[in-house]
Protein backbone atom coordinates (compact mmCIF):
# COMPACT_ATOMS: atom_id res chain seq x y z
CA UNK A 1 0.00 0.00 0.00
CA UNK A 2 1.50 3.52 -0.32
CA UNK A 3 0.47 3.98 3.28
CA UNK A 4 2.90 1.68 4.16
CA UNK A 5 5.75 4.80 4.22
CA UNK A 6 5.37 5.77 7.91
CA UNK A 7 4.75 9.35 7.68
CA UNK A 8 8.12 10.32 10.19
CA UNK A 9 10.29 8.67 7.56
CA UNK A 10 9.89 11.57 4.87
CA UNK A 11 10.29 15.29 5.24
CA UNK A 12 6.84 17.00 5.35
CA UNK A 13 7.44 18.18 1.38
CA UNK A 14 7.61 14.72 -0.11
CA UNK A 15 4.83 13.09 2.19
CA UNK A 16 2.53 16.06 1.23
CA UNK A 17 4.23 14.98 -2.64
CA UNK A 18 3.01 11.25 -2.39
CA UNK A 19 -0.20 11.65 -0.06
CA UNK A 20 -1.59 13.85 -3.17
CA UNK A 21 -0.27 11.16 -5.77
CA UNK A 22 -1.57 8.60 -3.45
CA UNK A 23 -5.13 10.61 -3.20
CA UNK A 24 -5.04 10.93 -7.31
CA UNK A 25 -4.38 7.08 -7.68
CA UNK A 26 -7.21 5.62 -5.01
CA UNK A 27 -9.69 7.89 -7.16
CA UNK A 28 -8.67 7.42 -10.47
CA UNK A 29 -7.66 3.65 -10.68
CA UNK A 30 -11.37 1.90 -11.21
CA UNK A 31 -11.46 4.31 -13.81
CA UNK A 32 -8.35 3.92 -15.41
CA UNK A 33 -8.49 0.28 -15.71
CA UNK A 34 -12.22 0.58 -17.25
CA UNK A 35 -10.77 3.28 -19.75
CA UNK A 36 -8.55 1.24 -20.32
CA UNK A 37 -10.91 -1.78 -20.49
CA UNK A 38 -12.79 -0.14 -22.97
CA UNK A 39 -9.70 0.67 -25.48
CA UNK A 40 -8.20 -3.09 -25.13
CA UNK A 41 -11.37 -4.68 -24.76
CA UNK A 42 -9.07 -7.00 -22.91
CA UNK A 43 -9.13 -7.71 -18.52
CA UNK A 44 -5.73 -8.83 -18.42
CA UNK A 45 -4.10 -6.27 -21.05
CA UNK A 46 -6.14 -3.51 -19.71
CA UNK A 47 -4.66 -4.11 -15.77
CA UNK A 48 -1.40 -4.32 -17.86
CA UNK A 49 -1.72 -0.50 -19.16
CA UNK A 50 -3.09 0.42 -16.43
CA UNK A 51 0.12 -0.68 -14.16
CA UNK A 52 2.60 1.05 -16.56
CA UNK A 53 0.65 4.27 -16.54
CA UNK A 54 0.48 4.70 -13.25
CA UNK A 55 4.35 4.08 -12.74
CA UNK A 56 5.13 6.73 -15.64
CA UNK A 57 2.94 8.95 -13.38
CA UNK A 58 4.67 8.16 -10.48
CA UNK A 59 8.06 8.21 -12.64
CA UNK A 60 7.37 11.94 -14.02
CA UNK A 61 5.21 12.75 -10.90
CA UNK A 62 7.85 16.07 -9.84
CA UNK A 63 7.80 17.29 -13.38
CA UNK A 64 4.14 17.40 -14.23
CA UNK A 65 2.00 20.50 -15.77
CA UNK A 66 0.16 21.46 -12.69
CA UNK A 67 -1.83 23.38 -15.34
CA UNK A 68 -2.81 19.79 -17.21
CA UNK A 69 -5.57 18.12 -15.22
CA UNK A 70 -4.76 14.77 -13.85
CA UNK A 71 -7.47 12.59 -15.85
CA UNK A 72 -6.20 13.85 -18.98
CA UNK A 73 -2.81 13.00 -18.80
CA UNK A 74 -3.26 9.96 -16.73
CA UNK A 75 -5.89 9.04 -20.28
CA UNK A 76 -3.14 10.05 -22.51
CA UNK A 77 -0.99 7.98 -21.53
CA UNK A 78 -3.32 5.38 -20.98
CA UNK A 79 -4.31 5.76 -24.73
CA UNK A 80 -0.73 6.29 -26.20
CA UNK A 81 0.10 2.91 -24.20
CA UNK A 82 -3.12 1.14 -25.99
CA UNK A 83 -1.97 2.63 -29.48
CA UNK A 84 1.53 0.98 -28.90
CA UNK A 85 -0.38 -2.59 -27.61
CA UNK A 86 -2.37 -2.20 -30.93
CA UNK A 87 0.24 -2.06 -33.29
CA UNK A 88 2.24 -4.73 -31.46
CA UNK A 89 -0.65 -7.14 -32.31
CA UNK A 90 -4.31 -6.89 -33.59
CA UNK A 91 -6.30 -6.54 -30.24
CA UNK A 92 -9.58 -7.05 -32.17
CA UNK A 93 -8.96 -10.74 -32.02
CA UNK A 94 -8.71 -10.58 -28.48
CA UNK A 95 -11.97 -8.48 -27.24
CA UNK A 96 -14.22 -9.81 -24.43
CA UNK A 97 -17.64 -9.07 -23.76
CA UNK A 98 -18.06 -6.15 -21.38
CA UNK A 99 -21.16 -6.15 -20.78
CA UNK A 100 -22.63 -9.74 -20.55
CA UNK A 101 -19.39 -11.20 -19.18
CA UNK A 102 -17.59 -9.64 -15.96
CA UNK A 103 -14.57 -11.92 -16.12
CA UNK A 104 -13.52 -13.08 -19.41
CA UNK A 105 -12.65 -17.42 -18.36
CA UNK A 106 -15.58 -17.62 -16.42
CA UNK A 107 -19.05 -16.41 -17.21
CA UNK A 108 -21.55 -15.51 -14.08
CA UNK A 109 -24.56 -16.46 -14.99
CA UNK A 110 -26.31 -14.19 -12.46
CA UNK A 111 -24.19 -11.65 -13.73
CA UNK A 112 -25.25 -12.11 -16.89
CA UNK A 113 -29.19 -12.35 -15.77
CA UNK A 114 -28.56 -8.80 -14.56
CA UNK A 115 -27.83 -7.33 -17.79
CA UNK A 116 -30.09 -6.22 -20.08
CA UNK A 117 -30.06 -7.23 -24.12
CA UNK A 118 -30.04 -3.31 -25.27
CA UNK A 119 -26.71 -2.39 -22.98
CA UNK A 120 -24.64 -5.37 -24.22
CA UNK A 121 -25.92 -4.24 -27.68
CA UNK A 122 -25.19 -0.99 -27.20
CA UNK A 123 -21.20 -2.17 -26.15
CA UNK A 124 -21.20 -4.53 -29.18
CA UNK A 125 -22.11 -1.55 -31.70
CA UNK A 126 -19.46 0.45 -29.41
CA UNK A 127 -16.80 -1.78 -29.97
CA UNK A 128 -17.52 -2.36 -34.02
CA UNK A 129 -16.32 1.88 -34.37
CA UNK A 130 -13.52 2.75 -35.58
CA UNK A 131 -10.63 3.46 -32.78
CA UNK A 132 -10.92 7.04 -33.37
CA UNK A 133 -14.21 7.42 -33.05
CA UNK A 134 -15.03 4.81 -30.16
CA UNK A 135 -12.24 6.80 -28.42
CA UNK A 136 -13.93 9.40 -28.85
CA UNK A 137 -17.63 8.56 -27.24
CA UNK A 138 -16.18 6.24 -24.40
CA UNK A 139 -14.27 9.69 -23.43
CA UNK A 140 -17.67 11.18 -23.62
CA UNK A 141 -20.42 9.19 -23.01
CA UNK A 142 -18.83 6.81 -20.72
CA UNK A 143 -16.51 9.04 -18.97
CA UNK A 144 -18.11 12.46 -18.94
CA UNK A 145 -15.15 14.34 -20.34
CA UNK A 146 -15.76 17.78 -21.93
CA UNK A 147 -14.79 18.51 -25.75
CA UNK A 148 -11.99 20.65 -24.45
CA UNK A 149 -10.65 17.61 -22.06
CA UNK A 150 -11.49 14.84 -25.23
CA UNK A 151 -9.07 16.90 -26.91
CA UNK A 152 -6.13 17.13 -24.45
CA UNK A 153 -6.64 12.99 -24.56
CA UNK A 154 -6.64 12.93 -27.71
CA UNK A 155 -4.35 15.93 -29.25
CA UNK A 156 -7.29 16.59 -31.76
CA UNK A 157 -8.56 19.75 -32.73
CA UNK A 158 -12.36 20.58 -31.08
CA UNK A 159 -13.55 20.36 -34.34
CA UNK A 160 -12.12 17.37 -34.56
CA UNK A 161 -13.67 16.09 -31.53
CA UNK A 162 -17.21 17.16 -32.28
CA UNK A 163 -17.12 15.66 -35.68
CA UNK A 164 -15.67 12.15 -34.09
CA UNK A 165 -18.35 12.16 -31.88
CA UNK A 166 -21.43 13.01 -34.02
CA UNK A 167 -19.77 10.78 -37.10
CA UNK A 168 -19.61 7.90 -34.11
CA UNK A 169 -23.01 8.47 -32.85
CA UNK A 170 -24.89 8.28 -36.14
CA UNK A 171 -23.37 5.16 -36.90
CA UNK A 172 -24.82 3.76 -33.17
CA UNK A 173 -28.05 5.31 -34.32
CA UNK A 174 -27.96 3.16 -37.65
CA UNK A 175 -26.78 0.07 -36.01
CA UNK A 176 -29.37 -0.11 -33.34
CA UNK A 177 -31.85 2.01 -35.06
CA UNK A 178 -35.34 1.21 -32.95
CA UNK A 179 -33.87 -0.47 -30.20
CA UNK A 180 -33.48 2.87 -28.60
CA UNK B 1 -30.81 29.90 -45.51
CA UNK B 2 -33.19 27.46 -46.72
CA UNK B 3 -35.17 25.53 -44.46
CA UNK B 4 -33.58 21.98 -45.95
CA UNK B 5 -30.08 23.45 -44.96
CA UNK B 6 -30.92 24.62 -41.79
CA UNK B 7 -32.17 21.27 -41.51
CA UNK B 8 -29.07 19.62 -42.69
CA UNK B 9 -27.10 22.06 -40.46
CA UNK B 10 -28.67 20.90 -37.41
CA UNK B 11 -28.49 17.35 -37.83
CA UNK B 12 -24.80 18.26 -37.76
CA UNK B 13 -25.34 20.35 -34.61
CA UNK B 14 -27.93 17.43 -32.33
CA UNK B 15 -24.66 15.85 -31.13
CA UNK B 16 -22.89 18.87 -30.07
CA UNK B 17 -26.56 20.68 -29.14
CA UNK B 18 -26.72 17.33 -26.73
CA UNK B 19 -23.75 17.33 -24.60
CA UNK B 20 -24.03 21.43 -24.09
CA UNK B 21 -21.45 22.21 -26.26
CA UNK B 22 -22.89 24.86 -28.72
CA UNK B 23 -22.59 28.53 -28.85
CA UNK B 24 -25.72 30.39 -27.69
CA UNK B 25 -26.54 31.54 -30.88
CA UNK B 26 -26.30 27.74 -32.17
CA UNK B 27 -27.93 26.06 -29.38
CA UNK B 28 -30.90 28.89 -29.97
CA UNK B 29 -31.16 27.31 -33.77
CA UNK B 30 -31.26 24.05 -32.75
CA UNK B 31 -33.91 24.43 -30.23
CA UNK B 32 -36.11 26.54 -32.37
CA UNK B 33 -35.84 23.83 -35.50
CA UNK B 34 -36.34 20.99 -32.35
CA UNK B 35 -39.81 22.42 -32.15
CA UNK B 36 -40.98 21.87 -36.20
CA UNK B 37 -39.25 19.27 -37.63
CA UNK B 38 -40.34 15.58 -36.09
CA UNK B 39 -37.20 13.84 -37.86
CA UNK B 40 -34.45 15.77 -35.97
CA UNK B 41 -36.86 15.34 -32.63
CA UNK B 42 -36.83 12.06 -33.18
CA UNK B 43 -33.11 11.69 -33.75
CA UNK B 44 -32.28 13.80 -31.02
CA UNK B 45 -34.64 11.26 -28.46
CA UNK B 46 -32.32 8.79 -29.49
CA UNK B 47 -29.07 10.17 -29.07
CA UNK B 48 -30.24 11.21 -25.51
CA UNK B 49 -31.09 7.52 -25.20
CA UNK B 50 -27.89 6.37 -26.49
CA UNK B 51 -26.33 8.54 -24.19
CA UNK B 52 -28.12 7.42 -21.29
CA UNK B 53 -27.15 3.45 -22.20
CA UNK B 54 -23.65 4.33 -22.37
CA UNK B 55 -23.32 5.93 -19.23
CA UNK B 56 -25.21 2.83 -17.40
CA UNK B 57 -22.81 0.66 -18.97
CA UNK B 58 -21.47 -1.76 -16.43
CA UNK B 59 -17.64 -3.23 -16.83
CA UNK B 60 -15.22 -5.63 -15.03
CA UNK B 61 -13.77 -4.23 -11.76
CA UNK B 62 -10.25 -3.94 -11.98
CA UNK B 63 -8.34 -7.44 -10.45
CA UNK B 64 -7.62 -6.64 -6.55
CA UNK B 65 -4.51 -8.42 -5.94
CA UNK B 66 -2.92 -6.80 -8.99
CA UNK B 67 -3.67 -3.09 -8.03
CA UNK B 68 -2.58 -4.12 -4.46
CA UNK B 69 0.40 -5.50 -5.67
CA UNK B 70 0.98 -2.00 -8.34
CA UNK B 71 0.16 0.02 -5.05
CA UNK B 72 3.24 -1.91 -3.59
CA UNK B 73 5.68 -1.53 -6.05
CA UNK B 74 4.74 2.05 -6.25
CA UNK B 75 5.77 2.40 -2.41
CA UNK B 76 8.84 0.48 -2.68
CA UNK B 77 9.88 3.40 -5.17
CA UNK B 78 9.02 6.16 -3.68
CA UNK B 79 11.49 6.36 -0.96
CA UNK B 80 14.31 5.40 -3.93
CA UNK B 81 13.14 8.38 -5.75
CA UNK B 82 13.86 10.43 -3.03
CA UNK B 83 16.87 8.71 -1.45
CA UNK B 84 18.33 9.65 -5.19
CA UNK B 85 16.96 12.90 -4.34
CA UNK B 86 18.99 13.21 -1.08
CA UNK B 87 22.44 11.26 -2.29
CA UNK B 88 22.56 14.11 -5.24
CA UNK B 89 22.27 17.07 -3.28
CA UNK B 90 24.40 15.72 -0.83
CA UNK B 91 26.78 14.92 -3.26
CA UNK B 92 26.35 18.68 -4.73
CA UNK B 93 26.67 20.11 -1.01
CA UNK B 94 30.11 18.18 -0.78
CA UNK B 95 31.82 19.04 -3.57
CA UNK B 96 30.52 22.91 -3.52
CA UNK B 97 32.34 22.90 0.52
CA UNK B 98 35.37 20.69 -0.89
CA UNK B 99 36.05 23.77 -3.46
CA UNK B 100 35.89 26.42 -1.24
CA UNK B 101 37.92 24.66 1.34
CA UNK B 102 40.33 24.03 -1.67
CA UNK B 103 40.05 27.78 -2.80
CA UNK B 104 40.94 28.76 0.63
CA UNK B 105 44.03 26.59 1.25
CA UNK B 106 47.29 28.47 1.55
CA UNK B 107 48.57 26.00 -0.51
CA UNK B 108 46.20 26.13 -3.47
CA UNK B 109 48.27 26.61 -6.96
CA UNK B 110 49.30 29.88 -8.45
CA UNK B 111 47.62 31.27 -11.81
CA UNK B 112 50.74 29.59 -13.71
CA UNK B 113 50.12 26.36 -11.85
CA UNK B 114 46.60 26.01 -13.14
CA UNK B 115 47.36 27.13 -16.85
CA UNK B 116 50.01 24.57 -17.12
CA UNK B 117 47.58 22.27 -15.74
CA UNK B 118 44.86 22.89 -17.93
CA UNK B 119 46.93 22.25 -20.85
CA UNK B 120 48.59 19.05 -19.38
CA UNK B 121 44.46 17.75 -18.93
CA UNK B 122 43.86 18.59 -23.11
CA UNK B 123 47.16 16.85 -24.37
CA UNK B 124 45.86 13.92 -22.06
CA UNK B 125 42.16 14.17 -23.06
CA UNK B 126 43.80 14.45 -27.31
CA UNK B 127 45.87 11.47 -26.56
CA UNK B 128 42.63 9.35 -25.11
CA UNK B 129 40.52 10.47 -27.70
CA UNK B 130 42.97 9.58 -31.02
CA UNK B 131 43.17 6.15 -28.82
CA UNK B 132 39.95 5.84 -28.82
CA UNK B 133 39.31 6.32 -32.42
CA UNK B 134 42.09 4.09 -33.46
CA UNK B 135 40.86 1.33 -31.63
CA UNK B 136 36.63 2.07 -32.91
CA UNK B 137 38.38 1.99 -36.13
CA UNK B 138 40.38 -1.54 -36.02
CA UNK B 139 38.80 -4.69 -37.90
CA UNK B 140 36.81 -6.29 -35.48
CA UNK B 141 36.31 -9.77 -36.79
CA UNK B 142 35.58 -12.51 -34.58
CA UNK B 143 36.20 -15.16 -37.16
CA UNK B 144 39.48 -13.62 -38.20
CA UNK B 145 41.68 -16.43 -36.46
CA UNK B 146 39.85 -19.27 -38.18
CA UNK B 147 41.09 -20.69 -41.23
CA UNK B 148 38.90 -20.39 -44.64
Amino acid sequence: MMGTLAPAEVPIAVRGEEGEFTQLFHSHKRKAFHFAFQLTGNREDAMDLTQEAFLRVHRHWSRRDPSRPFTAWLYSILRNLAIDLKRQRDSRTNREQAVAVEDGSTPNPEHLARQTQLKTRVWDAINQLPDQQREVLVLRDIHGLSYAEIAQVTGATLATVNSRLHDARQKLRQKLGRCL
Amino acid sequence: VSPAETHENVSRLLSAYLDGELTQAESQLVRVHLEDCAECREAYEELRALTRVARELDFPEPPEERMAELERRISVRAPRRFGWIFLIAGLAALLVYALIRWISDPDFPTTADLIAGAIAVGFVLLFLSVLRQRWLELPHDRYRRIKR
